[in-house]
């Protein structure tokens, strides 16, 4: 399960300039086995909270634990898989040596490495292009290459950034499958959009946040009580938070 | 070790794939032939500019490869952002850093070993071409020569890995890492004259003294590792010369290392 | 097709005008005031400061260009053929090259063979051209200091000892310092046998032509350069005649028990056939002080 509780983040501009607000008092849970949306438009702070969670950055305030774990010691990563947002990846390596880097820094054998990775490329239709350079992948490629890499292996807890963005409605439509197949398996997910639809359809729960702090948090039948659509929600609570940064 | 190694092997691919190697390499192939016409026209010691040309040629093309693919690789990772997917994963700053050092050492000790063949080749094919003017040659410090000039690489390595753990963009560790070379390479020298300014008959003040020791402590004295003079004219290398280098320049980029890995462990992400 | 036409006319025109450019370019470049091929030459310290870990290599590309500066004075027609600045830029070059890499045989050798051995390397024996006699002395003396590095540093080398001892025993008459340097030459490895025998006639004065004759046969053996090999060989066949006439005189004066008025009193007598001709083109004369000289200073006419 994840756990945040008090976040806090300001970036600092270099040569001590501007400074930006991004985080702000941002606590939530995530119990094991669901599947949770982080709603919030761009600029809200979403990548920022997930930047935390994989370690990428410190908070000024707060803390964040994985499965129980402080999520600056590097073994907790063994249980994690992470898709970045806009993934970028080597030039000159292929999906497949992306796939073997991947197994085995989590110290799995070549043998189960070579199954789920064969399992793997074909279930985000990979295999045929599995040889080739990344460099002449297509953005959706990419991305589902991203994924593969995220699931290598098999983590316990799967945080996805914007998983949806620069994909085609197949594309889509495959990540949502392949989340739902998560949840099946009993894996706990984190991912962020500011896609509603695809949010509604299969999160567990949601947080929406706006300008950094976080407006809502519960299950998705409560958010829906209120009245009205995941939209209308979302919309309202933006409208109160005096807007986004242009949604 | 077991995530150290994994990085390092992606990083080396990703270098040894790189089109500026080929580039590099085809440079260094050209200057080896042109090696051939050139030392043709020494009237005696064509063993030595033929020593020399190749032995210059592969360390200019292996300080090419450092400044141009090495650090392309380590600033990549930060620019591109690629660093997202290795940090991601179950490996500790430090063994980050580690991975790439040794990645980067792979790809210069593997692009050094086929330039060494080629200058090797070279030197080969001149001495079948003009036996009678290789009269003190000998192969032994030629692959020291080669051997030490690999090392100084991994040195400058080393360093351009400190600088890009602090540096913000890729162009200042690279500008960085010439001016390291720079001084590194002419250090010796620059000492020698100031400890003895009557061989130019100019004067230096005491204050430029200082600021030449203290670069002297700082910077990595790169010409300890030049053996090229040693193997175009066969001169002896004590054996115990060669060690201490070796240790000095273990030492050294072992420094180098350690503290990019402490700076790297403070740094984020955004 | 007018369309192709017409990227062909225009490829033409591009193509014709770039040769056309090319060469107004490098017409007008004449304009620019040039040395003449000779740059600045940084002193050895800076150089070897500035040339990294390349020493080596920025020795050579240095020599080379010595080497095209020296062969492209080759058909200047004036005389002398190579200004007396310009040697010394020569001297500098050659002081820089063998600072950056001191091991490096061919500027010392290619020194000896230019420094020492030109038309201003005359005057001191040969009191004619009085006005080289500082010029020579200079070149003659800085190439020696050169000469003498090289041997410092190629501690396995016979032939620089060889070269000096010549210039000590030639040029500057002082046969007991090239006796020093022939008796050192000859205990390295490879040396000629004939150098201590040489080295052992110095020591006793006097068979100054003998000597010089011994002397140019082993530089001939030990150099390939043609030019410097015919320089030599002139020398050598120059030698070789007054060494003839220096003979003939001996036997005159143990005829006649006197010394002969001219050269001519030598075929008078019978003691000879002819009085050959100066390789040189000069004329061979009987100097008051009772050496054979020639008029043309072993320089050529
Ligand atoms: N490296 C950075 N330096 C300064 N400000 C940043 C940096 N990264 C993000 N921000 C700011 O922090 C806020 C949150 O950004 P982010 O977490 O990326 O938003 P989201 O992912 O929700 O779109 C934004 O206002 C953004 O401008
Ligand atoms: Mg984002």
């Amino acid at each position: 399960m994840i756990k945040v509780e008090g976040l806090g983040k300001t970036y600092r501009e270099s040569m001590g300039r501007g400074r930006v607000l991004a985080l702000q008092d941002v606590s939530f849970e995530v119990p094991s086995g669901e599947v949770f949306g982080f709603l919030g438009p761009n600029g809200a702070g979403k990548s920022t909270t997930i930047k935390i969670l994989l370690n990428l950055i410190r908070p000024d305030a707060g803390l964040a634990t994985i499965l129980g774990t402080d999520v600056r010691r590097p073994e907790l990563r063994r249980q994690v898989g992470f898709l970045p947002e806009n993934p970028y990846f080597y030039d000159y390596l292929s999906a497949w040596e992306l796939l073997k880097f991947g197994g085995r820094t989590a110290g799995m054998d070549e043998a189960a490495i070579n199954k789920r990775g064969v399992e793997l490329l074909e279930r985000v239709n990979l295999l045929a292009a599995a040889k080739r350079h990344l460099r002449t992948y297509s953005k959706g490629m990419v991305q589902r290459a991203g994924l593969a890499l995220a699931l290598i292996h098999d983590p316990q807890v799967v945080i996805l950034d914007e998983p949806m963005s620069g994909l085609d409605p197949l594309g889509r439509k495959m990540v949502g499958d392949l989340i739902m197949e998560l949840k099946s398996q009993g894996k706990t997910v984190l991912f962020s959009s500011h896609v509603l639809t695809d949010v509604e359809r299969f999160c567990d729960r949601a947080a929406i946040i706006v300008n950094g702090r976080l407006r809502l948090v519960g299950a998705l039948k409560e958010l829906l009580s209120a009245g009205g659509s995941l939209e209308d929600v979302f919309l309202r609570e933006v409208e109160k938070a005096g807007g986004g940064q242009g949604l | 070790m077991n995530s150290v190694w994994p990085l390092a092997i992606i990083t080396f691919k990703e270098g040894i794939r790189n089109r500026a190697l080929y580039g590099i390499t085809l440079f260094a192939l050209m200057f080896l032939i042109a090696n051939f016409l050139i030392s043709g026209l020494f009237m005696q010691d064509v063993g030595k500019v033929a020593v020399d040309m190749a032995l210059s040629t592969v360390s200019f093309a292996g300080l090419l490869v450092v400044l141009f693919v090495g650090i392309n690789l380590l600033a990549k990772d930060l620019d591109r952002k690629t660093i997202y997917i290795v940090l991601s994963r179950p490996i500790s700053r430090g063994k980050y850093i580690f991975g790439k050092f040794f990645g980067l050492g792979l790809l210069v000790v593997a692009t050094m070993m086929i330039l060494g063949a080629f200058a090797i080749a070279s030197i080969f094919f001149i001495k079948m071409a003009y036996p009678l003017y290789f009269p003190r040659f000998s192969w032994t410090p030629v692959f020291f020569a080669i051997f030490f000039s690999i090392f100084s690489l991994l040195l400058l390595t080393s360093l351009s890995v400190l600088f890009s753990s602090f540096c913000s963009s890729s162009f200042v560790t690279l500008i960085l890492t010439i001016i390291s070379y720079l001084i590194g390479q002419s250090l010796g020298d620059v000492k020698a004259l100031v400890e003895s300014p009557q061989a130019l008959g100019i004067e230096i003040s005491s204050l430029t003294i200082k600021f030449i020791s203290a670069a002297y402590y700082l910077f990595p004295n790169l010409s300890l590792f030049d053996l090229k003079i040693q193997a175009a004219h066969n001169l002896p290398i004590p054996l115990e010369h060669m060690f201490w280098v070796l240790v000095y320049g273990i030492g050294y980029a072992v420094l180098s290392i350690f503290f990019a890995a402490l700076i790297f462990e403070k740094k984020e992400f955004p | 097709m007018s369309r192709r036409f017409a990227v062909f006319f225009l490829l033409a025109v591009l193509v014709g005008g770039h040769l056309f450019l090319l060469d107004k370019a490098t017409n007008s470049q004449r304009q620019l005031l040039t040395t003449g091929g000779r740059t600045a030459v940084l002193p050895g310290p800076l150089m070897k400061i500035s040339s990294l870990e390349f020493d080596g290599l920025v020795a050579n590309f240095l020599f080379l260009k010595a080497m095209v500066f020296i062969g492209e004075t080759l058909d200047r027609p004036e005389s002398p053929r190579v200004q007396y600045r310009e040697y010394l830029w020569l001297l500098r070059l050659l002081k820089t090259i063998t600072d950056l890499d001191p091991y490096f045989y061919d500027p010392y050798y290619f020194g000896n063979a230019h420094l020492v051995w030109n038309e201003y390397s005359q005057g001191k024996y040969h009191p004619a051209s009085e006005g080289y006699y500082y010029m020579q002395d200079f070149l003659l003396r800085e190439n020696i200091n050169l000469v003498d590095k090289g041997i410092r540093y190629r501690t396995w080398d016979w032939y620089l000892l060889f070269l000096n001892g010549f210039n000590y025993f030639y040029f500057l008459g002082e046969n007991e310092k090239a006796s020093e340097y022939l008796m050192e030459a000859s205990r390295k490895t490879n040396s000629s046998p004939l150098l201590a025998t040489l080295a052992a006639r110095l020591a006793h004065q006097g068979d100054r032509t003998e000597n010089a004759i011994e002397f140019l046969h082993e530089m001939i053996d030990a150099t390939e350069e043609q030019s410097v090999r015919e320089t030599f060989f002139l020398r050598l066949s120059a030698l070789k005649k007054v060494l003839y006439l220096e003979r003939a005189v001996a036997e005159f004066i143990s005829r006649h028990n006197r010394q002969p008025t001219a050269l001519h009193e030598l075929v008078k007598y019978s003691i000879i056939q002819e009085i050959p001709s100066d390789p040189y083109g000069g004329v061979f004369f009987l100097d008051e002080d009772g050496k054979i000289k020639t008029t043309s200073n072993f320089v050529n006419q």
